[in-house]
């Protein structure tokens, strides 16, 4: 195969026109008086046109020669292809083949196509290597880059199930091979889409409560069911899933996992310590305490877990409560002796704007990036102006005054918030943001949850159709191993030199004699002058 | 008399050309090959007085009238009439190809006309200078100027002043006849010259059309007298020094033939070299002498050289 290190070079070829021109034009020839042209062989049509073709040949060569020089300084090399086209056959783990698809892929490794896993590496597929199992699959990726892998003009035929969870970031634009997409069932028939995705001791002790997740072509992954068994049940079935969980009790603690068709490993079941939680309040803050007790309950019922909550008015005999969190509302700080008892033990404190902070009433808002779905910003009506210091700002509102801000002591984390709990002064504290902040905050459970494992939604057929990259793509196949190349200039040199020889022949070579002409004719009539050889 | 021919004064072609007097020029090329002139009027043995003649260098001193001498102690020949004189007709061809010149070369730029109408000359002074009748017929724009034999001096200056004017124009005549007409007046003038000794000299490049020349050259045969034919031929023919495509124009038609040069050399050459030798094997015999005069060589030395062998027959 041929490539050019500087492939605009070649545009030096345009040069051409110049001996073309030189060729095109013809100096008028000079006239000379003879006393007879009588002994002239006069075939003019026939002298004109050798004259043309030898003057051809000489412009072939020239145009030859310029070609050759722009080859030349295109720096041509010869890639010596290590291997010919492939054809694999790409199966992904998650595929199962019914009766036709079955025959699709016997066919193809009858035609010599190599059966290889649609997974990093594409293992061998066929014999005895087993299915990989494990990672999710990125059907893009791999197929990206087993286009790279396979020499230029190769065929890659994908047995998968359009899984949309497969199909992650830009659909590949194949450079080096043509692909097809065969869509396989994707074994949900068997298996049933649901996973056992949490089994926790519930809130009283009495019972487990298991979350099960499920997915099917149609529907996202974010239906799940929460059940709650008696501690004493060995399995249960969940007609909505078709799934069964089983159960196990091991030395006080209990582990499940959904078992049919194929038994999944032992899930073991979480216990939750409760969370102790505790308001202190102003006088006037009342109504603010509301908001962030309501928030607190909102988030355990919806993380299923217990907090307990203690709501108190500060007085000046008020004892801080026993509480892994207290929330101080409307209220002086703390001294420095008591803050750092609570450190010591433990306890966290999250206080809003102080009694004494000068207000901030410009309009302005804020974003609270710990719930992702609500992504609409919170309108902030007033603020306090804090002074900045070293502590670290978590949250600015718009303007990027600081909002939130956290710094610890010891290993007790301490907020502050600078606004106020209250719809008042913003509408943060209305919104579903809050208790989620409250939960993240609290209860630190909300894992990202890796769905794709489980997502069993189905692409459409058209997204799986692979393009094939235009000429314009310029790609170095990555084939192993390596493309041998070799460098085409001593040939080109050489042609060059045998080219500017073969002109300068031509072009100064006498012209040949020709074989000697009788005319016969009277020199009045040149034009019917015969030649007779 | 065998004399012996100096080879040492020749006639630059270059002088030809910028010497208008064509009598000086004629006189310095005949002073060149004067001794091979041929043998002077028949002294002593004649029935019929003549003329007394000066001596002339290249006299036979046998011939010298010893009485005369005696008397006035001067050289004189004695000299016959009818035995000697030898009747010189020219033949000049100004017909527009004798324009030719040779685009390079010793010659470029002479004329055939100028060297053509120089021998012409020579030949009238030294049969003027001999006693001989002369006459011209110069052939131009298809017709004849005549001016038939005579001795006089004045037909001399005649002659000499009318090829200072001629200019070579027009074609040979297609008719022969008109050639040989003019011939037959001439002879009728001299008045039984039929009887007499007769050459006639063609000057000419041997352009044709249609062998017209040689038509009209062929009734003069049959009068039993000497042709010497001079055949002016330039460097340009002769040796066709051209390269390329080369756009050839004819002098009298103007006739145009464009070709290349290179590869029509080699036929051009000996199509030519063909015709040259049926011109002399159609005139080739006793009376006829074929010279060939190149315009870029000296001409006292191609004249010379033929006066010389004319000699040794």
């Amino acid at each position: 195969m041929l490539l050019f290190v500087i492939p605009a070079a070649l545009l030096a070829a345009a040069g051409l026109i110049v001996p073309v021109l030189i060729h095109l034009w013809r100096p008028p020839a000079r006239t000379v008086r003879l006393g007879s042209l009588r002994f002239l062989t006069s075939v003019p049509g026939r002298r004109l046109r050798d004259l043309r073709w030898r003057d051809r040949f000489l412009l072939l060569v020239r145009v030859a020669l310029l070609i050759a020089l722009a080859v030349l300084l295109a720096q041509p090399l010869w890639v010596h292809l290590a291997q010919g086209p492939q054809r694999w056959a790409l199966r992904s783990s998650n595929a199962t083949f019914d009766a036709a698809t079955r025959q699709v892929w016997n066919g193809l490794l009858a035609q010599g196509y190599q059966p290889r896993w649609l997974a990093p590496g594409f293992p061998d597929a066929g014999g005895d290597t087993p299915m990989p199992t494990g990672a999710a699959i990125d059907a893009w990726s791999l197929i990206r880059e087993a286009d790279a892998r396979i020499p230029t003009g190769s065929k890659l035929t994908v047995f998968a199930p359009p899984r949309l969870s497969m199909l992650q970031g830009a659909r590949p634009v194949l450079s080096h091979s043509e692909a097809t997409w065969i869509s396989t069932p994707s074994g949900d028939a068997i298996a049933p889409p649901a996973w056992l995705e949490s089994l926790s001791l519930a809130r009283d002790g009495r019972g487990l409560r298991a979350r099960i997740g499920s997915s099917s072509e149609a529907s996202t992954p974010s239906s799940m069911l929460l059940i709650t068994l008696p501690l004493d049940a060995t399995s249960v079935s969940d007609p909505a899933t078709r799934s069964t969980l089983e159960l196990r009790k091991t030395n006080e603690s209990f582990a499940g996992r959904l078992s049919a068709p194929t038994p999944e490993p032992w899930t073991p079941a979480r216990v939750w310590r409760p969370v102790r939680a505790a308001i202190v309040h102003g006088p006037s803050r009342a109504e603010d305490a509301r908001y962030v007790a309501a928030a607190i309950r909102a988030a355990g019922e919806v993380a299923d877990r217990e907090i307990t909550l203690d709501v108190r008015e500060e007085t000046t005999s008020t004892i801080l409560p026993e509480a892994d969190w207290v929330f101080r509302i409307g209220v002086a700080p703390l001294s420095a002796p008591l803050s750092r008892v609570l450190a010591e033990n433990n306890v966290n404190v999250v206080t809003d704007a102080p009694l004494d902070a000068v207000e901030d009433a410009s309009p302005s808002w804020f974003v609270a990036p710990q719930n992702p779905v609500d992504v609409n910003a919170a309108r902030l009506w007033k603020r306090v102006v804090a002074a900045r210091d070293a502590r670290s700002v978590i949250w600015s509102d718009g303007f990027g005054s600081p909002l939130l801000i956290f710094s610890r002591e010891g290993r007790a984390e301490r907020w502050q918030f600078l606004s106020r709990f209250h719809p008042e002064w913003n509408d943060w504290v209305r919104s579903g943001a809050f208790p989620g902040w409250m939960r993240t905050l609290l209860l630190r459970d909300v894992d990202a949850l890796d769905y794709s494992t489980h997502d069993r939604r189905l692409a459409d057929a058209r997204q799986v159709l692979l393009a094939r990259a235009g000429p314009e793509v310029e790609s170095v196949s990555l084939s192993q191993p390596a493309d041998r190349t070799t460098g085409l200039h001593a040939w080109i040199w050489a042609l060059v030199a045998l080219l500017l020889a073969a002109e300068r022949w031509l072009s100064l070579r006498p012209a040949s004699p020709r074989p000697a002409a009788v005319s016969l004719a009277p020199k009045s009539e040149p034009g019917r002058a015969e030649v007779a050889r | 008399m065998a004399a012996k021919i100096p080879d040492r004064q020749v006639i630059d072609p270059r002088l030809i050309a910028a010497t208008r007097d064509l009598e000086l020029v004629a006189r310095k090329l005949v002073a060149g090959v004067l001794p091979g002139m041929h043998a002077s009027r028949q002294p002593g043995l004649a029935r019929e007085f003549s003329q007394y003649r000066a001596y002339q260098p290249g006299d036979d001193p046998r011939h010298l009238d010893w009485k005369l001498y005696a008397r006035s102690d001067r050289y004189f020949l004695r000299e016959s009439e009818i035995e000697t004189t030898v009747t010189i007709r020219l033949l000049l061809d100004a017909t527009e190809s004798m324009q030719h010149a040779d685009t390079a070369g010793p010659g470029a730029g002479l004329r055939k006309f100028d060297l053509a109408r120089v021998v012409a000359a020579a030949f009238a002074w030294i049969a003027q200078a001999q006693g001989d009748p002369i006459g011209l017929h110069a052939v131009s724009k298809g017709g004849v100027v005549s001016m038939p034999p005579g001795q006089h001096r004045q037909l001399f200056e005649r002659i000499v002043s009318t090829l200072e004017r001629l200019e070579p124009a027009g074609t040979w005549p297609a008719d022969p006849r008109s050639i040989a007409g003019v011939f037959a007046a001439g002879a009728r003038t001299i008045g039984g010259a039929d009887a007499t000794r007769e050459i006639t000299i063609v000057l000419t490049d041997g352009h044709e059309h249609a062998d017209e020349i040689r038509a009209a050259l062929a009734p003069l045969r049959s009068r039993r007298h000497e042709i010497l034919l001079l055949h002016f031929l330039g460097r340009d023919e002769i040796d066709f020094p051209f390269h390329g495509p080369i756009r050839f124009e004819e002098y009298e038609t103007g006739a145009v033939l464009e070709t290349d040069a290179d590869a029509a050399r080699a036929a051009f050459l000996a199509d030519q070299d063909r015709h040259i030798r049926e011109w002399r094997r159609a005139f080739e015999g006793e009376r006829f002498h074929y010279l060939r005069l190149r315009t870029d060589e000296p001409l006292d030395r191609a004249l010379r050289g033929y006066l010389l062998q004319r000699r040794r027959r």
